[in-house]
């Protein structure tokens, strides 16, 4: 609805003057379109837009919020993941030479074999045999077997060519050893317990992980001593 | 009343909010996923465990326990003790038949697959791992073997 404006009047003579000013003035809005009592189009899409922009913002810092949570979680299960398998491999590393009489390898310290050990003449791909100490634990039980080779692991504080000592502390018995978790883990307590297994040349070796005090997760695995195939 | 102005808008604000919503659903989407990959590493590793403490339960049991008349490793499943929601499974294994080569020097044995799967359940869903290994065994006596070496 628009309606033509009245000319006004001007006994001054500077009429001419105010032309431009009517000339823009030939439509104008009616009174239910005018800007006093509601909002333009593009008002209302530029507040539309804005909004969509305030929501945005909130969804991205929530989403950033919450991510970096889970992403600590996730950082934090990934480390303690490796830090049981690498105390783990440790043991599976020492298990094989615990005991090496004989094997592929030129040289074994027996300090770490707790034998005496020898080179299989000519070793090559076909021959990488080992063989192992006939143990006296053979005939006095599980039980002896596996506290046997714990006392020798824990008896491993120097570094040597063909394995370093452990990276976490080997007790001699089934008590509760700290095992070490990088910074991104320090909410979390990680230990643990080395006990005999249920069969011969068997160790089982449990993990018990926790935060604030309580327990939250329990893994187990086992440890097989290869020098327990050469009992007679 | 539509305007120039209100047309540009449209065509060009509009779809710039509606990409930075999505951007920002696309982020939560994608975190999830790393966080459930990790999620589920972590229970997959939980599966390997159980299938290597498995592995080594059955090369024991072979030492200690074998006996290819009377008591021969069957494919029952075995939960794994003071590990909630882990077992095992041996999938495969055929001895030698006996006699089987002598355990006379350090270097006779027979070759032998051994498969063993691990079994980790969480909310009533199972994770498995094999473990697939050969394993050198020889013969102490009839029916009898001891593992030689593993690889």
């Amino acid at each position: 609805m628009t309606k033509i404006a009245t000319k006004t009047s001007n006994v001054a003579g500077v009429d001419r003057l105010l032309k431009p000013q009517r000339k823009n003035q030939i439509f104008m809005a009616a009174p239910s379109l005018s800007k006093t009592t509601g909002s333009s189009l593009i008002e209302l899409l530029l507040a539309a837009v804005l909004a969509l922009f305030a929501v945005s913002t909130a969804a991205q810092l929530i989403s950033n919020l919450h991510n970096s949570g889970m992403n600590r979680r996730a950082a934090a299960t990934n480390a303690i993941e490796a830090a049981i398998n690498n105390d783990l491999a440790w043991f599976r590393q020492y298990a094989l030479l615990w005991r090496l009489q004989r094997g592929p390898f030129k040289e074994l310290p027996i300090e770490v074999s707790k034998t005496t050990y020898t080179q299989i003449p000519n070793p090559n791909v076909n021959n990488l045999f080992n063989e192992y100490q006939t143990l006296s634990e053979c005939a006095t039980g599980t039980i002896a077997m596996a506290t046997a080779f714990q006392n020798d692991a824990a008896s491993l504080t120097t570094d040597f060519d063909s394995i370093k000592r452990p990276f976490n502390l080997v007790p001699n018995d089934d008590s509760e050893a700290p095992i070490t978790l990088p910074a991104l883990a320090s909410d979390y307590t990680l230990v643990r317990r080395i006990y005999p297994g249920s069969m011969l040349g068997t160790l089982r070796i449990t993990y018990y992980l926790s935060k604030s005090g309580s327990e939250i997760l329990r893994k187990s695995s086992s440890l097989y001593l290869p020098a327990s195939g050469w009992c007679p | 009343m539509v305007s120039d102005g209100s047309g540009f808008v449209l065509i060009l604000v509009l779809p710039v909010a509606l990409l930075l919503i999505m951007t920002a659903l696309s982020l939560v989407t994608r975190s999830n996923s790393a966080s459930l990959a990790s999620t589920r590493e972590a229970r997959a590793q939980a599966a390997r465990m159980a299938a290597e403490y498995g592995f080594n339960q059955v090369m024991a049991q072979l030492n200690t326990q074998y006996d290819y008349v009377t008591n021969r490793l069957n494919g029952n499943t075995n939960q794994i003790p003071d590990s909630p929601g882990s077992s095992y499974a041996i999938v495969w294994f055929v001895p030698p038949p006996p006699p089987g080569t002598a355990c006379s020097t350090y270097d006779a044995s027979d070759n032998v697959q051994l498969i063993v799967e691990g079994t980790y359940t969480v909310n009533s869903v199972d994770y498995k791992r094999k473990v697939i290994r050969n394993i050198r065994v020889c013969a102490p006596a009839l029916n009898k073997l001891r593992v030689r070496g593993f690889k």
